[in-house]
């Protein structure tokens, strides 16, 4: 089962080793208070910093609100979605 | 319309006119993306944009199925709720007690409309900028209600902090 194994390992690699970036992507339409307020609550940040990552993602089109493992990574964009925030994850 | 936090966990909607009764029974039919693409692509967005077809296709098997429940849990709230509104006669003018725990729900609500319509209308973020929309056709009317949505949404999110 050679396919299985390289599978497992890659997954595993991906898992492990390479740091995944969340990132949030402007919206016209998403209140600069919602998003602040969701990075609150998704990521328990304080008000400040959420208030910093909703203006990057602003006034720079998006924002790495997140990094670290991929599994957790695409546990937050799940959330994110949840509270419709358009959000990606992809390899920091 | 008025908005008042009548007690610790109420908010009423109070002196509700025939105009705005319409604008908060839209609000469930304006969320739904329907058939229009493009509006279902923005509810359900893609957690890689396409670079990774693999994931993308994993997350619409798997995770698009519990985003839909999660959001029509939601709606049902909202839906569940107007139906507290009291009725038009004898007085046109109507009112509504929201409990402060359906809030997370209507605000949801609120935006899955603003974003079906903006989508569905096309609304570009200028046009958004614009408060006050000119004419009187269905797109007018639209960012009308995207605007006035997106007050409300702004006044449930001012009671839950």
């Amino acid at each position: 089962m050679p396919l299985t194994t390289t599978e497992t390992r890659s997954r595993t690699e991906d898992a492990t080793d390479v740091p995944w970036n969340v990132v949030v992507h402007n919206d016209p339409v998403n209140l600069m208070s919602y998003v602040t307020r969701v990075f609150q609550k998704v990521f328990g940040y304080s008000q400040e910093r959420a208030e910093t990552h909703m203006r990057e993602v602003h006034e720079l089109g998006r924002s790495i609100v997140w990094t670290g493992l991929r599994e957790r990574a695409e546990a937050y964009v799940q959330q994110l979605h949840g509270y419709l925030l358009l959000a990606t994850v992809e390899k920091s | 319309m008025t908005l008042n936090r009548i007690d610790e966990n109420t908010i009423a909607l109070e002196e509700v006119d025939p105009f705005c009764a319409d604008l908060l029974e839209q609000i469930v039919p304006n969320a739904d993306p329907g058939d229009d693409p493009a509006a279902r692509n923005r509810i359900y967005s893609s957690p890689t944009h396409g670079a990774d077809p693999e994931a993308d296709d994993e997350w619409k098997e798997y995770v698009e199925p519990e985003l839909r429940i999660l959001f029509r849990d939601a709606l049902e709230v909202v839906r569940s709720d107007l139906e507290n509104l009291s009725p038009p006669e004898p007085a046109l003018v109507r009112h509504l007690h929201l409990p402060l725990d359906h809030l997370e729900a209507w605000i949801h609500a609120l935006n899955q409309a603003r974003l079906v319509l903006s989508t569905r209308f096309q609304f570009g973020e200028h046009e958004m900028e614009r408060l006050v929309p000119t004419g009187a056709n269905d797109r007018s009317l639209a960012l009308l209600r995207v605007h006035l949505y997106g007050a409300l949404q702004e006044y449930f999110l001012q009671q839950l902090d």
